[in-house]
């Protein structure tokens, strides 16, 4: 999706938390977040990390110069692990 | 107009005819994890690009959202019980009132979302981001789709240059794409 959109003439930014499936994908820009599967910008109820995430993603968007470009987010899941079909998840997919 | 490079989609689609009737009984028991080891995922040579026209404080930036987030009574719920998922897209309009959002996305968690919608939707962190000039503008056209859709080369064809062109018709300066 974000390939196609991003051909189609939009800059396009993405979030990951699952390099292993996002890198084959080549995407134009991306950065890694270390977060569960479902809340791809951290916690429910904090607000303020979130809207950190965002920022930090869009701003990462104007920094990364070449196609390919990723950055490491250095946040991490600080909240009791999510629980998805029986596995206990703090961080990707 | 620059476009995508399609050539991954023929030999895609011919190996997706071979993995389907293998996938498929295997998805209809939740075999995920083994349906998927042998999914033709594609290959791409290259990686597109588009320059950044505006600096941030001056740009229309849209969200795209794969949590299957829609608009109770207004829009369709995704199909999530599709064994192949759901191609289509649902547009969420900047003033969308908060309490009308759902998901319906049932491989991730979906009650994280249903507690708070910026944890796949940060809409209103972006106005946020707009009223304090971090962010130019924020698009008056929002997208969701569903994440789970094994028809990759129907996305890549069809349902990515339409969301593209609502994009394009809006000037929208960056789209933030947020899996989940």
């Amino acid at each position: 999706m974000q390939r196609e959109i991003e051909a189609w003439g939009i800059p396009t930014m993405s979030l990951s938390n699952n390099p292993s499936r996002t890198e084959p994908v080549r995407p134009p820009r991306w950065a890694h977040v270390r977060f569960p599967r479902g809340s791809i910008f951290g916690e429910p109820g904090n607000a303020e990390k979130q809207r950190k995430v965002l920022k930090d993603a869009l701003e990462a968007a104007y920094a990364i110069r070449e196609p390919g470009g990723k950055v490491e987010l250095p946040y991490r899941w600080e909240a009791a692990p999510v629980m998805f079909r029986g596995r206990a998840i703090t961080e990707g997919s | 107009m620059p476009q995508a490079d399609g050539s991954w989609m023929a030999p895609f689609r011919q190996k997706y005819r071979e993995w389907w009737p293998l996938a498929e009984p295997l998805i209809r028991e939740h075999k995920y994890q083994d349906a998927f080891k042998t999914y033709p995922f594609p290959k791409f040579a290259a990686t597109p690009w588009t320059p950044l026209r505006k600096p941030l404080n001056k740009a229309k930036v849209a969200l795209l959202t794969t949590s299957g987030l829609y608009r109770k009574g207004a829009d369709m719920p995704f199909n999530g019980d599709h064994p192949e998922g759901d191609i289509s897209f649902r547009l969420i309009p900047r003033d969308v009132a908060r309490a009308s959002l759902d998901v319906l996305h049932p491989h991730i968690p979906q009650e994280i979302a249903r507690e708070d919608m910026n944890t796949v939707f940060p809409l209103w962190h972006l106005q946020d981001l707009q009223r304090q000039k971090v962010v130019g503008i924020v698009a008056e056209l929002h997208y969701s789709i569903l994440g789970y859709n094994t028809r990759a080369a129907d996305v890549a064809e069809h349902v990515a240059p339409a969301i593209a062109a609502l994009m394009k018709a809006e000037k929208v300066d960056l789209a933030l794409i947020a899996p989940v």
